[in-house]
């Protein structure tokens, strides 16, 4: 087990010196150089001249790379020129905050109605249930999220104003007003990963339901409802956590358009400010920030499996 | 007359597939006194297994569908009990040790907890540390070496021939009155396999209970059964006590199956085999369903047009066959 985790968490460290390698040759080396990308094209020679030299991009590449990595290992992520000197980390870790809180609101709502959901329609496969199901998975797989989240807005916002229409008010700030505006992002997210996650739970617990050991469990004299959610859900439940944390990561770095929609200052709306603003040092920062959460909750995900399928836990 | 624990009665069982129906399970009846073994012999696919799922309510329904007969356990007609009413039978009066047994147990929860919960859906009264007790004993019963250990192991630590002691173990917690072993050594390795049919034994003797006990080997069969049911494309085709089977068969597929029988006693210097295949179920031929690949029958129009009902041919013994006179003469000069 601990070889496991070890190996696990070597992986890890593997795929972040990877991406921050990555993110370097891309902000060095495409043509405008983050010099020009900050000043803009009417900068004047001079005061590209000296941007360039207080960013180090006249040392040799070499120099720069193992400064910036160095930079990285020391969790040092440098000042923003573009936001008068402030710390890059005390914008994009914030940002990273509100984005978690969403995402984990979403995801948590999600699992709540996706697991009974596909459960019962699985269990009652065929029945009115199942078919109500379907039509929500089907609903929630073929709408965009935009379109969704923009319907939401129209609806809950402008026809019958019961929600602020996006914005942002820290929790210590406002409580009530900081919840009302997370409803309608969350409900967003969470229909469409609720659909997909349904359809996930209903496929896995079909599939275990048939299993020899079920059988097994019934012919004991067990009840269904022990057969049901004790011997089939805990097989089922395996795959589940992977399907949940993939989902938790992806949202992590996709929740770019729902941010800008309700104007959620996460990492999403953080990045776009910043491309426009042209404060590379914080989309760069950013990015790799993005990166490491996704590979982070990847690495618990995996973890939480071998712990959870004694199968993997012992080999 | 004795009266009979078990008693099937023209049980039909078919599956509703969505392109072709599948009769599984054709008319059979049999019967089985308190403490006798019934063999169920007979190719894959013949049905042995279905018939024996139906009668505790464990076809999948959807497809599957029982579309006739009676299941009578000691005078209980089982087949039209509710989920709720067979629980109290499943696992305490009937319980049933599976063909595979890598796929019997549930992979995520320890064997001890799987065998403990089978004693405590009967006594729920009982304490957790008696279920206990009484779980780390009926390992050590069936040959489970430190049982103590064992008993908080999940099935992937235990060997194939380990999780069939388990399983039988487990079936035999609350000392059931039937037993019913489903192929319970085809997928074990062939050291193993005498090793599970002696704990299989043991069980039966420890427990007293009456035993089914399905298998493709007749000379398994042969060393357990009292009786034999010989089964082909969801029909019974011939049944009577072991003795008479193999001295004197008179079905033409028994008689092949025993002359297909690897065995240095006999003089035979060629071992047969049947020809042709097993019938796809979905699409058994009239008729007799065995003249397709029958030596005396092949070609007789009663066999293609008529399909033979199972009748005394005496002692006990009945065939489906319309000429088990000639099947009889047919063993003789094979000597079989
Ligand atoms: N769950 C099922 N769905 C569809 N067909 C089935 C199912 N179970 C068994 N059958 C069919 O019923 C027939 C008899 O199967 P079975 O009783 O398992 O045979 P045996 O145990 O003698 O090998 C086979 O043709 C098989 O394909
Ligand atoms: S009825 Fe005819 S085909 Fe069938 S077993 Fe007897 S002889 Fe063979
Ligand atoms: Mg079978």
């Amino acid at each position: 087990m601990t070889r496991y985790v070890a190996r696990r968490l070597l992986h890890g460290i593997l795929v972040m010196w990877i991406v921050s390698t990555a993110v370097f040759v891309i902000f060095r080396l495409v043509p405008g150089d983050p010099a020009a990308m900050t000043l803009g094209f009417d900068a004047s020679p001079e005061d590209y001249e000296a941007l360039r030299e207080e960013l180090g991009l006249n040392d040799p590449i070499h120099v720069q790379y193992l400064r910036w990595m160095g930079n990285l290992a020391r969790g040092d992520f440098g000042k923003s020129i573009t936001h008068g000197y402030a710390e890059v980390s005390s914008l994009v870790f914030p940002a990273l905050g509100r984005t978690l809180e969403l995402a984990a609101l979403s995801i948590l709502l999600a699992v709540i109605v996706a697991v009974p959901l596909g459960m019962i329609s699985a269990i009652r496969e065929g029945t009115w249930v199942d078919h109500i199901a379907r039509v929500f998975t089907t609903l929630g797989f073929s709408m965009p999220t935009y379109v969704m989240g923009i319907g939401l807005l129209i609806l809950l916002a402008e026809v019958f104003p019961l929600l602020p229409p996006g914005g942002y008010v820290p929790f210590g700030e406002d409580p009530v007003k900081h919840l009302s505006q997370l409803i309608m992002p969350v409900l967003t997210i969470a229909s469409v990963t609720a659909a997909r996650l349904t359809r996930f739970m209903r496929a896995g617990m079909l599939e275990v339901l048939s299993a020899d050991y079920v059988r097994t469990a019934r012919a004991k004299g067990l009840t269904e409802r022990r057969v049901n959610y004790w011997h089939a859900f805990r097989n089922a439940a395996i795959p589940l956590v992977t399907e949940v944390g993939v989902n938790f990561g992806l949202l992590v770095g996709g929740m770019v358009v729902i941010e800008q929609i309700f104007i959620w200052p996460g990492l999403g709306w953080l990045m776009i400010q910043s491309i426009l603003t042209r404060a590379f040092d914080v989309v760069q920062i950013a990015v790799l920030v993005s990166a490491a959460t996704f590979v982070i909750v990847n690495l618990l995900v995996d973890l939480t499996y071998s712990w959870l399928d004694p199968r993997i836990a012992r080999s | 007359m004795q009266v009979p624990l078990l008693t099937v009665e023209n049980l039909s069982v078919r599956f509703n597939m969505p392109d072709q129906v599948i009769n599984a399970v054709n008319g059979v009846s049999f019967s089985l006194n308190t403490g006798e073994t019934l063999g169920i012999v007979g190719e894959s696919g013949s049905g042995k297994t279905v018939t024996v799922l139906s009668i505790l309510g464990l076809i999948p329904k959807p497809p599957g569908e029982i579309t006739g007969g009676r299941a009578l356990f000691e005078g209980q007609d089982l087949l039209p009990l509710s989920t709720e009413a067979l629980r109290s039978i499943r696992g305490q009066e009937i319980s049933m040790v599976f063909q595979d047994p890598m796929t019997s147990l549930n992979p995520v929860i320890k064997v001890g907890e799987q065998l403990r919960e089978a004693l405590w859906t009967h006594n729920p009264s009982d304490s957790r540390s008696n279920h206990r007790r009484r779980g780390v004993e009926l390992l050590d019963m069936v040959g489970i070496p430190q049982p103590e250990r064992r008993y908080n192991q999940f099935p992937h630590e235990y060997s194939g021939g380990m999780r069939q002691r388990a399983m039988i173990a487990m079936a035999m917690a609350n000392r059931p009155k039937l037993l019913i072993a489903d192929e319970p050594t085809t997928a074990l390795d062939v050291t193993i396999q005498a090793q599970v049919i002696e704990t299989l034994k043991a069980a039966r003797q420890e427990t007293g209970a009456a035993s089914i006990l399905i298998t493709h080997d007749l000379g398994l069969v042969s060393q357990i059964a009292d009786r034999v049911i010989v089964m082909y494309a969801g029909r019974i085709m011939e049944e009577g006590r072991i003795g008479d089977i193999f001295s004197r068969p008179r079905h033409p597929y028994t008689i092949s199956l025993l002359a297909s029988i690897p065995s240095i006693q006999q003089r035979r210097t060629k071992l047969y085999s049947i020809p042709g295949q097993p019938p796809d179920m979905a699409n058994v031929p009239p008729g007799c369903p065995f003249h397709p690949r029958c030596a005396i029958g092949g070609d007789r129009s009663a066999c293609r047009s008529d399909s033979p009902s199972l009748l005394d041919v005496g002692a006990g013994q009945r065939a489906a066959c319309h000429f088990t006179d000639e099947a009889a003469i047919w063993a003789r000069e094979r000597g079989t």
